[in-house]
């Protein structure tokens, strides 16, 4: 099982209760795929995001149950066919012993250069995690501070990468997407502009820092925008298709957004609103007076002395139109990591056409919602099950 | 005399609790059999270390005052097995992310350190043995309801995975049972089938969605309701084959083009590419007139005046896509509400499941979906279906119990179920179907009688629980009770424990199942008992995977507050807050403690993805 | 089933006050299944009577199957015995079950009987039944007259019905409206031409207090004896 998201998550504990071993290995230091960092939306009532399904899904997940969970080892490349799989795993020096550490945190609390530090309050694992580039040694110096301090043994300072060959019948890659790099659209001045930001940005921000984190990336300030499509929909970027969930994630974090600051006024530049499921129809429905819907991309955003100036044509009224906020935010869409572990992926880039034997979950297939990942994991255990029953 | 009495394991995670606790004073603490203090529960020597001196203590109950993480609670099992003690008869009490990290003065901490110690003795001693597994014995078939796309999926996967799928052509009529052993019952043109299945995958009906067109006519479709991407489909194949192979001139009306699903947006594109026209109409600015047979379709398109049409066939009303289901979540139990199609908007937070275990569904029988969307859900559900349904013998624990002899047969706990877990039946008692229950207490909060007991915690456990805490050593002030809710509470909790963010020790915290586990006594008690506040902190209406929590509690603390009113107590002391698991943020706020530590701890998640995406 | 519903907790405080040792007695039928008095309100009332009676007052709990059984009754002998007053969750005919069993004890009432009835929806009781002692149901498509409607008419409506609706308590129907639908729905409106004629109500309780006795019955358990 390659990918330790939300469909990753869900395909090894399905697997495991059918009584079949799973290898779980996840590149990253914890569980949970991008979601793991996505923040709630509600604002009165709940938004129905999903978030709460992820977060689910990485509680309910047992080490130890059937499921062999691999942190920190990168799947590099898959060769062979069902039955005699060979995978072959990067392991990127992480520090600590996962198995051993507890979390205790007395490493952190001795650490001069606050170089060791936990993944996040909710990781699993939650072992420790080193920064072998802040760490003192990366200077030379000889500093063994956390390795004495370590009440179980579990620094590993020398931890080194490594590689390793595992042997699988069937492979299911659940690699996930990564966000547009919105950067690409110079015009829209991400990364060039200090008021420019990404949803992806704003969910791990108000994830991070609760509340504070708008206050603080808005202090003072009242207007936001929001523009949708950005790396979706748009054959002149390369990408033909639409990203499915940013529509209800821009509204549901807009809706949150006006909720927890008083006076701030948002508005959303779409083309079509993806009111996919009665569900999420409900949430434009009854929109809260301070969100706004605008049919019309901006195509630049322009830093003026008033705030960030926004040219749209309004399709509604058929005019060009000019307006100022000062944030703006740029709702990236579903792209693919690429071809991962060396499989065959379609032009857009995510995989199809897999070899026998290999499985995709998730968004690694297609840009998904979580709940959709969750079902897709399901669906490929499944499918691993049925390659499985097929060997015997 | 040996072979009672309950022991203490106090772990210290490699001595840093010590600072933070007086653990001395905590193995001293009163009423123990024997005591031990440990350094490394979680790692196999440790537990090794406990399980054989709890083996020599003979004793007959195990409290062990640790942390939560799932090594610990691993270790308990494994210790309380390897020592014999039944599992009932222990408590973990999370200490660390609980009490010492999270409080500042070793003092006060160490107080509630005590009251959670006593608090988790005073439960073991009021537990009572698990009610014996039950055996449900599943025979491997599904029943699939719908002739979509989705059900053949389903069908065509539960066949490979070694289940029979149960396809029928008629109406599902009846559905009773639990997980693993339902009855349907069916009309059909011919009568009424009966067949016992282990699940359900229900799928609409594939919406017919041709218009009859002859070659060369102009065609108009009318997209006026919501952009569902099922309607996106029909509607798009069907202009594209009109217009590319049959000749037609082809108008799409809509406002929204709904693309949401996979191959939409391409499909968009190729129907533009062939010759549809789509013309995206305005509010109110669209007008119809018949005349003759035909239909004057009049648009005012901003900037471009209007535009007159004239067409042979208009095709509207697309969002009947979703009528063939009517009444069928109804008939399974769950639709909100009466001749519902639809199960509730919650049905958005899982991928095929729903409140009923075993009950899946799927396609236009969820939602607006596409023909890949349900083959896609068709597949998940068969997977799902598989773990209650699979041909064997499943071992299932009652998560609640029906004691007959207090049962006064009112019939609440049937009422207000949100599982479908409770049945009765002519000349039977009332009885919990444990393959249906899921443990949330809102029987045992509702039944008059107290005759319905959670396994985990019945009802005597729980009140002892609390009182135990209410009471013990001093706190530096009165004590606020928080109930958390184990979905979101309990997690929210961990990880302001885990960011060491302190709050004051005087909040003590109940977790429990489901904010729906609790009754108007369980908030005027610690109020009664000196308490300053009780907070009922748990899901969001929408979010609650038992769906009605968060409404239950509101209406707990409405009595209750009345309650306290007549007492004497004040009667704005009990409050329900909602929150999601993720957001610490939140309940931070409730409990009055500022999150934001700048990028202390948080700080990681850059380092999180930096390393992801490497 | 019986309903009844608690008396205001000032009222019970007033009551119970000046005794020293109190027992709160459930009843675990009708009164539980009306939420009045099984064994959650018996626990949320002795919990909110330690809180306003305080020190002075020593307070058990206990429920039994039926206050209406003297073996049943006899259940909880002991406690009755520690206690100095009873307060009954039970009915009417359960706090007179007690002191006719135990006459030497101080009884009172927690709650007030209301009528005979059954839940319409979960928190909505209904009175149904008034016990009359002379059924005429099935001459008014199952729907009694005598209970439902304010006058007790037996032969159609007065003239006041509004909208369906009772003159005299406008948030109840009409039993004569009910009666009327009913008997169309079951297609027997000619039901209705049959007069009911005046009726003798001393089987009623205006012919005082009623008693049913069974000789068959009454001669199976002298037979034991
Ligand atoms: C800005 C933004 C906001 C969103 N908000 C929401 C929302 O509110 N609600 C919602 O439902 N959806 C939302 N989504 C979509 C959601 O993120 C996805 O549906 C979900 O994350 C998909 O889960 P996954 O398991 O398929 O992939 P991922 O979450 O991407 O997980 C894939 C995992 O695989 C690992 N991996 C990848 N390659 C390898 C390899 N070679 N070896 C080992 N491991 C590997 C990765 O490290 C990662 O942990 C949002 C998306 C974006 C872009
Ligand atoms: S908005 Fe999202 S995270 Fe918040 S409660 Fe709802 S599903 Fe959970
Ligand atoms: S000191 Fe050791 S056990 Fe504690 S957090 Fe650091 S690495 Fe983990
Ligand atoms: S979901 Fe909305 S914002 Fe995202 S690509 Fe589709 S239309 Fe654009
Ligand atoms: S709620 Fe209690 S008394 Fe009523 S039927 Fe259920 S178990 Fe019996
Ligand atoms: S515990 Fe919850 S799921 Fe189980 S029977 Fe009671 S109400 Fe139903
Ligand atoms: S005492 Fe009253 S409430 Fe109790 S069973 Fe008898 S009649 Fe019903």
């Amino acid at each position: 099982m390659v990918g330790a998201g939300p469909a990753g998550l869900t395909a090894a504990q399905a697997l495991a209760a059918r009584g079949i071993p799973v290898l779980l290995a996840e590149q990253g230091p914890v569980v949970g795929g991008w979601a793991a960092c996505y923040a709630c939306k509600a604002a009165t009532d709940c938004n129905l995001c999903g978030v709460c399904l992820s977060a689910r899904v990485s509680r309910t997940m047992q080490p130890g149950a059937g499921v062999t969970l691999k942190v920190d080892a990168h799947v590099l490349g898959i060769e062979g066919g069902p039955g005699s799989f060979a995978v072959r795993l990067a392991h990127r020096p992480r520090g600590v012993d996962v198995s051993r550490c507890t979390g205790c945190g007395r490493c952190a609390e001795l650490c001069p250069v606050a170089a060791i530090a936990q993944p996040h309050p909710q990781a699993l694992p939650m072992a420790y995690l080193l920064d072998q580039e802040a760490c003192l040694r990366a200077r030379g110096e000889e500093c063994v501070i956390c390795r004495e301090a370590c009440p179980f043994g579990a620094v590993l300072l020398d931890d080194t990468p490594s590689e390793e060959l595992v042997q699988a019948d069937v492979v299911v890659l659940a690699t996930g997407f990564e966000p547009y790099p919105a950067a690409r659209k110079g015009q829209l001045g991400y990364g060039r502009l200090p008021g420019v930001i990404t949803t992806m940005d704003l969910e791990r921000g108000l994830w991070q820092h609760g509340p504070e984190y708008l206050s603080r990336l808005l202090p003072g300030s009242r207007r936001v925008a929001f523009v949708h499509c950005v790396g979706s929909r748009d054959l002149a970027a390369g990408r033909g298709w639409c990203s499915q969930v940013c529509c209800p994630t821009a509204l549901r974090l807009a809706g949150r957004m006006v909720r927890e600051l008083p006076g701030l006024e948002a508005t959303l530049f779409f083309i079509d609103l993806q009111r996919c499921a009665p569900g999420i129809a409900r949430l434009f429905d009854d929109l809260p007076p301070e969100i706004h819907l605008v049919r019309g991309i901006p195509g630049d955003v322009l830093s003026e002395p008033g705030g960030l100036l926004l040219t749209f044509e309004d399709v509604a009224t058929a005019t060009r139109r000019q307006e100022l906020f000062d944030l703006v935010v740029l709702a990236v869409g579903m792209d693919s990591p690429g071809a991962a572990a060396g499989m065959p992926a379609a032009a857009e880039g995510f995989l199809c056409d897999l070899p026998a034997g290999v499985v995709a979950a998730g968004a690694c297939g297609g840009p998904v919602s979580i709940p959709e990942a969750v079902g897709e994991g399901l669906r490929a255990a499944g499918a691993a099950l049925r390659v499985l029953e097929s060997l015997s | 005399m040996n072979g009672y009495g309950t022991a203490l394991a106090v772990c210290t995670c490699g001595g840093t609790l010590c600072g933070r606790l007086d653990v001395e004073r905590i193995v001293a603490a009163p009423g123990f059999a024997s005591a031990l203090v440990i350094h490394d529960l979680c790692l196999p020597a440790g537990s090794a270390r406990v399980a054989s001196w709890l083996r020599e203590t003979a004793a007959d109950s195990l409290v062990v005052a640790a942390c939560g993480v799932p090594a610990a609670v691993q270790a308990v099992v494994e210790v309380s097995r390897a020592a014999g003690v039944a599992e009932h008869r222990t408590s973990l009490v999370d200490l660390r992310e609980g009490c010492a990290w999270v409080h500042t003065q070793a003092d006060q901490a160490t107080a509630k350190a005590l009251r959670m110690v006593a608090s988790a003795a005073a439960g073991v001693r009021e537990s009572t043995p698990p009610v014996p597994d039950v055996e449900v014995r599943p025979s491997g078939r599904v029943l699939v309801v719908g002739t979509g796309p989705g059900s053949l999926a389903a069908a065509a996967r539960l066949k490979d995975l070694g289940c029979e799928a149960v396809l029928i052509s008629g109406t599902l009529e009846r559905f009773e049972g639990q997980a693993g052993e339902f009855k349907a019952r069916i009309r059909t043109d011919q009568g009424v089938e009966c067949h016992a299945v282990g699940a359900v995958i229900a799928a609409g009906d594939a919406p017919a969605r041709m218009p009859a067109v002859q070659a060369g006519q102009r065609v108009a479709f009318l997209l006026e309701g919501d952009p569902w991407p099922s309607v996106t489909e029909s509607t798009l194949s069907a202009a594209l084959h009109l217009a590319r192979d049959c000749g037609c001139r082809v108008l799409v009306l809509f406002r929204d083009m709904g693309v949401a699903g996979r191959g939409l947006e391409e499909l968009y594109r190729e129907a533009r590419g062939s010759g549809v026209t789509f013309v995206r109409m305005e509010e109110g600015s669209l007008r119809i007139v018949e005349a003759g047979g035909e239909w004057v379709v009049t648009l005012e398109v901003p900037g471009l005046g209007s535009v007159t049409e004239t067409v042979d066939v208009l095709v509207s009303g697309a969002t009947d896509a979703l009528q063939g289901t009517r009444g069928l979540a109804e008939v399974l139990g769950v639709a909100p509400r009466k001749g519902g199609w639809a199960p509730r908007e919650r049905a958005l937070l899982e991928p095929v499941a729903t409140e009923r275990n075993g009950v899946f569904l799927i396609g236009s029988a969820r939602g607006p979906y596409t023909t890949d969307q349900a083959v896609r859900q068709g597949e998940a559900a068969a997977m799902a279906a598989l773990s209650v349904a699979a041909p064997g013998v499943i071992a299932v624990s009652a998560r609640a119990s029906v004691d007959v002899e207090r049962c006064a047969f009112c019939l609440t706990c049937l009422r207000v179920c949100p599982h479908q877990a409770v049945t009765t039946a002519l000349g039977q008692t009332m009885r919990v179907l444990p393959a249906a229950c899921q443990g949330c207490g809102v029987c045992a909060a509702a039944c008059p009688a107290g005759a319905i007991q959670i396994t985990e915690s019945p009802n005597r456990r729980l009140l002892a629980e609390m009182d135990a805490l209410m009471n013990g050593p001093p706190l530096g002030g009165r004590p606020t009770v928080v109930f958390a809710c184990a979905n979101s509470a309990v997690p929210a909790l961990q990880a302001l424990g885990r960011l060491r963010l302190s709050y004051p020790a005087q909040v003590l915290v109940v977790p429990v199942p489901c904010l729906g586990r609790l009754e108007a006594v369980h908030c005027v008690r610690p109020l009664a008992a000196g308490a300053r506040r009780v907070l009922l902190c748990g899901c969001y209406d929408r979010s609650c995977e038992h769906l009605v929590g968060p409404a239950t509690a509101r209406r707990v603390v409405e009595r209750a507050s009345a309650l306290a009113g007549t007492l004497g107590l004040d009667p704005g002391a009990i409050h329900v807050a909602s929150l999601a698991p993720v957001d610490w943020h939140k309940l931070g706020q409730i409990l009055g403690v500022s999150c934001d530590d700048g990028d202390r701890n948080g700080g990681e998640a850059s380092k999180v993805t930096a390393h992801a995406t490497a | 089933m019986i309903v009844a519903q608690q008396k205001p907790l000032e009222d019970i405080r007033q009551m119970a006050r000046g005794f020293r040792r109190l027992l709160v007695l459930g009843c675990g039928t009708c009164t539980t299944i009306c939420f009045a008095g099984g064994e959650k309100e018996v626990g949320l009332l002795a919990t909110s009577l330690r809180s306003v009676l305080g020190q002075e007052i020593e307070i058990e709990e206990a429920v039994v199957q039926r206050q209406c059984e003297w073996e049943f009754l006899d259940q909880v002998g002991e406690a009755v015995g520690r206690a100095e007053a009873v307060l009954s969750l039970g009915c009417g005919v359960g706090v007179q079950g007690i002191g006719e069993r135990y006459p030497g004890v101080v009884v009172l009432p927690g709650l007030n009987t209301a009528f005979m009835g059954l839940t319409e929806a979960p928190g909505i009781w209904g009175e149904r039944c008034m016990a009359c002692g002379d059924c005429l149901l099935h001459r008014t498509g199952g729907i009694c007259p005598v209970a439902r409607c304010a006058k007790s008419l037996l032969n159609g409506p007065c003239g006041g019905v509004q909208d369906g609706h009772c003159e005299i308590s406008p948030e109840n129907p009409c039993a004569w409206v009910l009666i009327y639908d009913r008997l169309m729905q079951q297609g027997r409106l000619e039901q209705l031409e049959e007069i009911i004629p005046v009726r003798d109500w001393k089987a009623s309780h205006s012919g005082g207090p009623r008693r049913i006795v069974r000789p068959d019955l009454r001669e199976m358990v002298e037979e034991e004896v």
